[in-house]
């Protein structure tokens, strides 16, 4: 029998339960975890066959799905800082914008798939080894989380020079804080190009941020992360979909079906898991993924040439 | 006698043997078989559940000829990104231009190619990779050209666009010391573009080829692939558009099914 799909954007038939496969073990990691898949799918796909800026474009759609779902929820639980949320949607359309034009030129310069595997490279390694040393930490009973937290007390950083200085202060009532807009527009612009470039959705750059720069309350800054996300990937899909015709919507249609049911297996065993152990073992498949990219760009190549904006 | 017999009858004689050997069946005239004799189906059709096509090829060839099926796909300009070492990290550093370059180039034989082109094949004929590839690159320099040549080979058989298949050709007698029948299944790669390709019956003797039939195989999108390719080609924007609209219903609705509260 044939299990095997024909993706017309992706031009490639792949086995359909594969993709459901790694749409479902991402989103069980996803909803183990609480943080977002594409950082993990995009490359998975890669390395399965699909043309890096498909794999990228169909990730940023089928995200969209996911953080649909979750903003919805969280709205109804009353978690959203929509104020806080909008400024970050507008850094996020600005910095999205941004990058699908950097996108369309690295296409053309044909360093798409380059710069979409450094920056790769770079966020995995920051991320996992951010994750590992604080499973560490925690399992060593000094959470990284208190450390940071103690040092945030520190006075005065030039952060917090700055946050404090910057004119057009704007008050935050959910989030309970009160700074300039400029802040978090800056940092929805940073993480809207990185989400463009990477195909995801930005949630586990967005919420380091939010927590960390921003001193948003973590209750608020799941769904605060999610609105935002859902509006920066409408807004990535739709303009690769207008200008790169990367969007491969089947493929992400059955992405979203794996990922959509993997998060809720995910989520009901992690209430039977203890986090610090699940947290060390996703920062190993982290910088498995890492290390494998960055062995990529360190080996060399099977191939010499490789076609231009990985079609 | 003799003498009479070719005086009065030698002309008109030798013309009535010539033209009876024309019209007797089976022979190099008119109503020779050779050529392709089933070719099916005539059109691939690349549909939702499209994992590859198969087309069924019997032919008929001179007893003792060894044969060769080719599918030729449209020649194209291509444009490659050629990796090199940048700070110790490869990366690409050049673009390269190839032209009538074969997008397809798929290859069954009923002998090894070497043996069979051992007796210097003509250029129409010759069957190995350099030989259709010859001229797509400018260049002076011959060493660069083979190891790009070499390398653009490479990648197109990683994406089994190029394959070569020996011994795959079965040859079985059709008339003992007069013809044979070849048959093959031809198998086409999932990555096959839409387009129409060129397919070729040779027949090689003493490494000698020669062309026997020629015709054409259409590979098109149908259906659902057909529907989606055009809509993300031709109006992106709303393609775009129904892709977000679909994608947050659908996940709106599995949310509910699962009483889902969602990832990140």
């Amino acid at each position: 029998m044939n299990f095997s799909i024909y993706l017309p954007i992706a031009a490639n038939s792949v086995n359909v339960f594969l993709l459901l496969g790694l749409g479902g073990l991402v989103g069980f990691l996803s909803g183990l975890f609480g943080v977002g898949g594409g950082f993990l799918l995009t490359p998975l796909l890669i390395m399965f066959g699909i043309p890096p800026t498909v794999a990228a474009a169909s990730d940023s759609n089928q995200i969209v799905a996911a953080s649909a779902s979750g903003t919805y929820a969280h709205y109804r639980l009353g978690n959203v800082d929509f104020k806080m949320g909008i400024v970050l949607l507008i850094g996020g359309v600005i910095g999205g914008t941004l990058g699908v034009q950097l996108v369309k030129i690295l296409r053309a310069t044909g360093n798409a798939d380059f710069v979409i595997k450094i920056t790769y490279v770079a966020m995995l390694g920051i991320i996992g080894g951010y994750m590992f040393m604080e499973s560490l930490q925690s399992m060593k009973k000094a959470p990284l989380a208190e450390e940071l937290s103690a040092s945030v007390q520190k006075p005065p950083s030039f952060y917090a020079r700055l946050i404090t200085g910057l004119p057009f202060k704007m008050n935050f009532e959910k989030s309970g804080i009160h700074i300039s807009f400029i802040i978090p527009l800056l940092l929805g612009t940073l993480v809207g190009v990185l989400a463009a470039i990477m195909g995801v959705g930005g949630g586990f750059i967005m919420v380091p941020i939010m927590v960390y720069m921003l001193r948003m309350p973590m209750h608020v800054v799941v769904g605060t992360s999610l609105f935002q996300i859902f509006f920066t990937c409408v807004n990535v899909t739709i303009m690769q979909a207008t200008f790169n015709h990367t969007v491969d919507f089947i493929l992400a249609l059955i992405l979203l079906v794996g990922s959509s049911c993997g998060a809720q297996i995910g989520a009901r065993i992690s209430k039977r898991l203890k986090g610090d152990q699940i947290k060390i073992l996703l920062a190993v498949i982290i910088l498995v993924v890492m290390i494998q990219m960055l062995l990529g760009l360190v080996l060399s190549p099977k191939l010499l040439l490789s076609y231009k904006g990985g079609h | 006698m003799n003498r009479y017999m070719l005086k009065g009858f030698g002309y008109p004689f030798l013309i009535g043997i010539f033209i009876s050997f024309l019209l007797v069946p089976g022979v190099y005239g008119e109503h020779s078989p050779i050529g392709l004799d089933v070719v099916q189906p005539h059109t691939i059709r690349i549909g939702s559940f499209f994992s590859g096509g198969k087309v069924t090829v019997r032919a008929v060839v001179p007893y003792g000829d060894q044969v060769a099926l080719r599918i030729i796909g449209p020649r194209e300009e291509l444009a490659l990104m050629r990796k090199g070492r940048v700070g110790g990290l490869w990366m690409n550093v050049q673009q390269i231009h190839f032209k009538n370059l074969p997008k397809v180039y798929l290859l069954w034989t009923s002998e090894k190619v070497a043996a069979m082109e051992r007796g210097g094949a003509a250029k129409a004929t010759q069957l190995n990779y350099l030989s259709i590839l010859s001229g797509s690159l400018e260049t002076n320099n011959q060493e660069e050209e083979s190891l790009l040549l070499n390398e653009l080979i490479k990648l197109k058989e990683a994406d089994h666009l190029y394959q070569i298949f020996e011994g795959t050709v079965r040859i079985k007698p059709l008339e003992q010391g007069v013809w044979d029948q070849a048959d093959a299944i031809l198998e086409l790669p999932p990555k096959i573009y839409p387009g129409s390709y060129g397919l070729e019956l040779l027949a090689f003797k003493e490494g000698k080829g020669r062309l026997v039939h020629s015709s054409t195989l259409e590979v098109k999108l149908v259906g659902f692939p057909a529907l989606i390719s055009g809509l993300a080609l031709q109006k992106g924007l709303w393609y775009g558009i129904l892709a977000v609209l679909i994608a947050m219903i659908s996940g709106l609705l599995i949310g509910i099914v699962f009483s889902s509260k969602g990832g990140h």
